[in-house]
């Protein structure tokens, strides 16, 4: 079965490349990440949500992202999967079209 | 947009745009001061968190006044043109009235914690996510009144006052015989030594009809006694104005059907009647706009008699009665007529101000030995002068009657062009701070981008940036609920979940604003991983 973040990924990548797209995509692939028990991936792809962030549209916002980013990044090292899991369903939620993810590609 | 004739005149209404007011004013005591809270103390903010949003909910809530203060400009510069017409400077009147009051509504909504902060109160920032130093705003007074405040009106105690005949009212006046009685209007009246001022709330006014001879009773619901005139000459026909003494008064039209040979209800036969009418009593502030240095409370006093007693050759006599300014710790007399009597005992005279009912007002104490003209302010905005002649008679008493009129404000008279100055003033005065606020806000989110740039991959080391996944959540919840519940509003983890549909919307639109630079081509190669 294909991995479920790549899946829709693949599902919107046509629709947009902007980060209404990529953000929940990303949080897709970590959150496949996490039930796979992959920390390297979950870290690496929380860098890739950071770099992301521009702290000059949305001060207030980027800055409770990348504090919230610091800590994925902190449980990872301790492998708290599941509450990994708990922070980016929870930012998933605020995606509607993340939620609904085609399995297959 | 232009406002109706009703609107209008509801605008102008002196008790529109009122504040609701809890203390009581008491006759002669410290006067009464719109309920602001004690600016003494300090607003300390807890967290960096914390910080952040108070600085962004402020910056928004300064941009609210500012817009009030530049459309007050607009408006005010119109009003102050050539040739406007009545009609036209009061419709100004009115919105200068609603804007400002707007302001001032602003301002007391304007609550972090459930703390007010700008009524001039410091407030303690915590100014970096490590939490290790502060920084102070120094907040000035944004209300439009008070000390230190942005100067564009005044609060005076007052109180509205209402009249209305419910069912069972009705019912009892229907069974009266008495006609010819009506109440025409009531209004704010003076506290009468003595007397307390009404709580807010309803009450029920009694008319015991004996002729020349009737009864006011004034009642709580529960039929508990709160005020009652005796003496009032409710025969005949015309006009009779009842000051109750507890804040507020009476107009009652007369009128005698049967002319002069027959009273409108012969009490003497058919023994007293009455007739009642439910009344309402809200104490409030009244909303004032000011224009200049100037009292915006004006008054004019009228001698109405003035009699002298004279002994021989000597004589005691009040040459002169002024309006002043209202002393600190007075209240300023209501429109009607009072009375003055001085009471000569040499160097312990007794000056006494009384209500038209003869409900004494104030007491003072005077030295009017010698041949003198001695001055004496009564604090409540009157002053008078007691010219004695030779005069030694103890005991002897000299009255003087006076019409008092507190004025009211009015659309043509009000002075648009220094009150376009003050808006100025105002105006730069909300910039200033705003700029303040606007530069804390960015240095400290400039600060913090730097902390966080450095600690980035490194983050184990440094606990003091770790948050909990609850408090990550409320974070972002916090920022879901600022859509609608204000930045202020306290948030919990559980509240992500229970945000409206809209509420989600804004949070979202953030959140995407907040991840612009986020990569195509390095999500790309995370998926392929």
């Amino acid at each position: 079965m294909m991995d479920k973040g790549v899946a829709c990924y693949r599902d919107q990548k046509n629709l947009a490349q902007g980060s209404e797209i990529l953000m929940p995509t990303t949080l897709g692939i970590l959150l496949d990440s996490c039930e796979q028990r992959k920390v390297e991936k979950i870290k690496r792809g929380i860098a890739v949500l950071r770099e992301g962030l521009d702290f000059s549209n949305e001060p207030l916002t980027a800055l409770r992202l990348c504090q919230i980013y610091n800590q994925v990044d902190f449980l990872a090292q301790n492998e708290n999967f599941n509450g990994i899991a708990r922070i980016l369903n929870q930012l998933l939620s605020f995606f509607p079209i993340s939620k609904k993810p085609s399995i297959d590609g | 947009m232009a406002l109706t004739t009703t609107e209008i005149r509801d605008y102008n209404n002196l008790n529109a745009f009122s504040m609701a007011r809890s203390t009581s004013k008491i006759a002669g005591a410290q006067s009464v001061k719109p309920e602001i809270s004690d600016p003494q103390k300090n607003l300390k903010i807890s967290t960096f968190e914390e910080s952040l949003n108070f600085l962004a909910g402020t910056q928004s809530r300064l941009d609210m006044i500012l817009q009030n203060i530049t459309t007050m400009q607009e408006i005010a510069e119109e009003a102050n043109g050539r040739n406007v017409p009545t009609h036209k400077k009061e419709e100004h009147f009115g919105k200068l009235r609603s804007l400002s009051a707007g302001i001032d509504q602003i301002v007391e909504q304007s609550l972090f914690k459930k703390e007010p902060f700008m009524d001039g109160r410091k407030v303690v920032l915590v100014d970096s996510s490590s939490g290790n130093s502060n920084k102070i705003l120094d907040f000035s007074n944004l209300y439009t009144f008070g000390e230190d405040s942005l100067a564009l009106g005044e609060k005076n105690a007052s109180a509205e006052t209402g009249v209305s005949y419910g069912f069972a009212t009705k019912l009892h006046n229907q069974s009266s015989n008495l006609i010819g009685l009506d109440i025409a209007s009531t209004e704010a009246g003076s506290i009468a030594t003595g007397h307390l001022e009404l709580d807010t709330g309803n009450y029920q006014i009694e008319f015991l009809y004996e002729g020349a001879d009737s009864t006011i009773i004034l009642t709580d619901l529960d039929g508990n006694e709160k005020a009652r005139k005796e003496g009032i000459d409710l025969s005949g026909d015309g006009q009779e104005i009842v000051d109750m003494g507890v804040g507020f008064k009476i107009f009652i039209d007369k009128e005698n059907p049967f002319g002069d040979t027959l009273d409108k209800y012969d009490f003497e036969t058919l023994g007293p009647t009455s007739l009642k009418a439910d009344f309402s009593y809200k104490r409030n502030f009244q909303h004032f706009l000011r224009s200049g240095e100037e009292s915006i409370t004006e008054t004019k006093v009228e001698l109405e008699y003035n009699v002298p007693v004279v002994e021989g050759g000597s004589q005691l006599k009040v040459s002169n009665i002024a309006s002043t300014t209202v002393s600190s710790g007075f209240n300023q007399l209501e429109t009607g007529k009072y009375l003055v009597e001085v009471e000569y005992h040499s160097n312990n005279s007794r000056v006494r101000l009384l209500n038209p009912d003869g409900g004494l007002m104030g007491l003072h104490f005077i030295d009017l030995e010698g041949t003198d003209t001695h001055s004496i302010d009564l604090g409540v905005g009157i002053s008078i002068d007691i010219q004695n002649l030779n005069f030694s008679q103890e005991g002897a008493t000299t009255t003087v009657r006076f019409d008092y009129q507190k004025s009211t404000q009015n659309a043509e008279d009000f002075n648009y062009e220094k009150f376009q100055n003050r808006l100025e003033q105002a105006a730069d005065q909300v910039n200033a701070l705003n700029t303040l606020v606007g530069d804390t806000l960015k240095k400290f989110q400039e600060d913090e981008q730097v902390r966080q740039e450095l600690l980035k991959g490194n983050t184990s080391s440094s606990n003091s940036s770790f948050i909990g996944s609850s408090s990550a959540v409320s974070l972002l919840s916090a920022q879901a609920n600022a859509g609608t519940a204000g930045l202020f509003s306290s948030s919990t983890p559980s509240a992500v979940t229970q945000v409206s549909a809209n509420e989600l919307f804004l949070s979202t639109h953030s959140m995407i604003q907040a991840q612009t630079n986020l990569k195509f081509s390095s999500v790309q190669v995370l998926s392929k991983q």
